[in-house]
């Protein structure tokens, strides 16, 4: 048993923030917020990198990368608010086209980007879903990254179980975006419905939804990190009562609370990804994924209004840039299912299945 | 990473779990709640466990111990929390005194009192709080003043959890009291049946074995040879046996969380949209969350470094817990009632947020030590 990161993992996270920490200050999030394409060298820069091919096998000319070392690279993501489409294409579209067996024709489209999931249902765990629900595909609302994808990953339910097709831009309809975020801007999707059947790829989806989702916890917990040491940060710097606010209980207990969630949530991800490369049923996985979902969205959450507050009046400005993290971590919570959905499920799962 | 235990670990784990089927009695699963107030059967399992070295697992054999690295204890007690083994009847001897002793004391301490106490032949309480200094401990002021070869302990100390069951007590006194508030302390080793002490229970809420007592001092004699670690460096022992307790008390916390998880998950609702669902994935998500940072902290410490996050454990553990338990209060209410364990594990879980620290203390320490946060 290890549960550190091995050398190699800790190697790669330094890289992946060296990297970031040059090629993606928040000035660029700033500049994407008011220019719709001011994303497109970055996403350029990290194809040329291979980031999102990570998990491809080699075949796609990918990395064949582990789930721990996506989740490295999408917490550092999230802890820029990376303002281009990877979590979309590689932690949400690739790990569902690669649960289901996607030829590496589909793969290497996907792998080029930007794709985007499509998930029915909102992503509830199969075992969870109602089979009278099958029918062909309604779409889904939210989808990340839709407005900019070229590929689509749509997961399906047929008489024969879950699915997934891949379809390409002209197949689907999206609607003009609605997005809290504009810099990881979602739209609804609804596929065209002559869409041939026999492209339905069946296969574990569930296991490809649980990696996306802890993935998801990943850049959540990136996020987080990043309110709480720009909270940390100001309740150090800002002085009242001829102190620093840092200094006072209440500021204290606060902040420390922040600490424990996201430690809380960083244990939890990191131990659902290392499930998801080690050997565990797709329940198991499917249980420790959806907790750590869970986890991160209220952490991030409880970490985003304390940082909030604790900046006081300056807080709710757009010159300080909390509000780029706020919203960035509210659009990812709300993908594949809500934090308390997600505690539900977790908890309906493992007494279903008998997980502990 | 890689989460799957290898032969050895599953091998260690596997001679544990049958050492202690073993010793369980046939009933014990069907009669939980009486075996859990069962201080006799709680004693031999310390013994037995001594014996064949399961105590201490990462100890030396002849000290409870057989000699595992820190992980494969660290697994040894958790496989014995999930299965529900009987807990030690005076659980800071071996957790917190016997580590001290072990660090501290001198070779003639060490001879005298580790197998005694690790057997459970004789209990120890910890002096540490009095009226005037709970979490301010520095502000203690029990005295220590010198006489003709040793010194003469005159005071009151209070929350002294198992006094009046046991044969000695670690005693910290102000030693040097013109020294600053944290360099006069010293700790000692009395042997409570000495003149001069006396012990007076203290009647406890719930209706548990672990009751407190006040233990007052009036000029009882302690010689040169019971001082426990350097004179007048009292406060560095109890800060480094507080560390100690802090890495185990998350242990002792998630073997409480898992049976309130695995409680609240049996009172489970038939509706799929009840509430209830989210909270008990919450609660399975902190214990799941726990068992984690607490073995990642472990196996980082072995590696030689002293993760930050070593200190949030305490106070992850024990706020979990008591939702949990909370948690079972409301499942049962709406099942018809508590059960006979609930309201036990209920009012002992609020206990957890005090002892080793309250969560006020706990919240500064992160504060102050995990987020660099100044002073307040």
């Amino acid at each position: 048993m290890r549960l550190r990161l091995t050398d190699e993992q800790d190697d790669l996270r330094a890289a992946v923030r060296r990297v970031l920490d040059d090629r993606c200050p928040v000035e660029l999030v700033r500049r994407c917020v008011e220019d719709p394409a001011a994303w497109r060298p970055l996403w350029e820069e990290l194809g040329s990198l291979g980031w999102p091919r990570l998990q491809l096998p080699d075949s796609a000319d990918g990395a064949a990368g582990g789930v721990v070392e996506l989740a490295v690279v999408m917490e550092a993501a999230g802890y820029v608010a990376l303002p281009a489409p990877l979590g979309a294409t590689a932690a949400m579209a690739i790990p569902v086209a690669l649960s289901v067996g996607a030829p590496p024709s589909s793969l290497c489209v996907l792998g080029d980007g930007p794709a985007a999931l499509v998930a029915d249902h909102a992503g509830i765990p199969v075992a969870l879903m109602d089979p009278a629900a099958c029918g062909p595909s309604a779409g889904a609302a939210r989808v990340r990254d839709a407005p900019n994808a070229v590929a689509f990953v749509v997961t399906v339910l047929t008489p024969e179980g879950r699915g997934a097709v891949v379809l390409d831009a002209a197949s689907v309809h999206v609607d003009p975006p609605t997005s809290v975020d504009p810099t990881s801007p979602t739209a609804a999707v609804r596929p065209e419905p002559c869409r041939p059947e026999r492209a339905v790829l069946h296969g574990d989806v569930e296991r490809g939804l649980a990696v996306a989702r802890l993935e998801l916890a990943a850049e959540l917990v990136g996020c987080t990190a990043r309110m709480l040491d720009m909270a940390v940060g100001h309740a150090r710097d800002r002085r009242q009562f001829g102190q620093p606010i840092g200094s006072f209980q209440a500021v204290q207990h606060r902040l420390a609370d922040g600490y424990i969630a996201l430690e809380r949530a960083r244990a939890l991800t990191y131990r659902a990804a290392a499930m998801a490369d080690g050997e565990v049923t797709t329940a198991e996985l499917a249980v420790a994924a959806c907790l750590a979902k869970a986890a991160a969205g209220e952490a991030a959450d409880s970490v985003g209004r304390s940082a909030v507050q604790v900046h006081g009046a300056l807080g709710m400005t757009k010159e300080l840039d909390l509000h780029l993290f706020m919203r960035r971590a509210w659009m990812l919570s709300a993908q594949l299912g809500t934090d308390r959905q997600n505690y539900a499920w977790a908890a309906r799962l493992a007494a279903k299945r008998g997980v502990r | 990473m890689n989460l799957r235990r290898s032969e050895a670990e599953l091998a260690v784990r596997a001679a544990y779990l049958e050492f202690l089927e073993s010793f369980l009695p046939a009933d014990y699963d069907t009669d939980r709640d009486r075996y859990r107030h069962d201080t006799t059967l709680a004693l031999s399992y310390q013994r037995r466990a001594f014996d064949e070295g399961w105590l201490m697992p990462h100890w030396e054999p002849g000290l409870g111990g057989r000699g595992l690295g820190v992980m494969e204890a660290l697994e040894v007690r958790l496989a014995g929390a999930e299965r529900g083994a009987p807990q030690l009847p005076n659980i800071q001897g071996p957790n917190v005194v016997a580590p001290m002793i072990r660090r501290y004391g001198s070779p003639a301490q060490q001879a005298r009192h580790l197998v005694p106490l690790l057997r459970g032949d004789e209990r120890w309480a910890l002096g540490m709080s009095e009226p005037g200094a709970g979490s301010d401990f520095a502000a203690l002021t029990t005295r220590g003043e010198p006489r003709k070869g040793g010194w003469s302990i005159t005071g009151q100390k209070i929350w002294t959890s198992h006094a009046a069951e046991s044969a000695f007590g670690v005693v910290w006194c102000r030693t040097d009291p013109a020294a600053a508030r944290h360099r006069g302390i010293s700790c000692f080793i009395v042997d409570l049946s000495s003149p001069g002490v006396l012990v007076r229970p203290i009647a406890m809420a719930a209706g548990t074995d672990d009751r407190f007592c006040e233990v007052f001092f009036d000029e009882v004699a302690v010689d040169d040879a019971d001082l426990l670690g350097p004179l007048h460096g009292g406060w560095g022992v109890a800060m480094e046996s507080l560390s100690e307790e802090r890495s185990m008390i998350w242990v002792m916390n998630w073997a409480q969380l898992h049976l309130a998880v695995t409680r609240a998950a049996s009172l489970a609702p038939s509706d799929d949209a009840d509430d209830l669902w989210p909270c008990i994935g919450r609660s399975m998500a902190d214990a799941e969350a726990l068992r984690f940072l607490g073995l990642w902290c472990a196996e980082t410490g072995t590696a030689g470094e002293d993760p930050p996050a070593g200190l949030a454990l305490k106070l992850m553990g024990s706020e979990a817990l008591q939702r949990a338990w909370q948690l079972v209060l409301e499942g049962s209410a709406r099942a018809g009632g508590p059960g006979p364990g609930d309201l036990d594990g209920a009012l002992d879980s609020l206990g957890a947020t005090i002892y080793g620290g309250t969560s006020e203390i706990q919240r500064r320490i992160v504060a102050e030590r995990a987020l660099g946060l100044p002073r307040s």
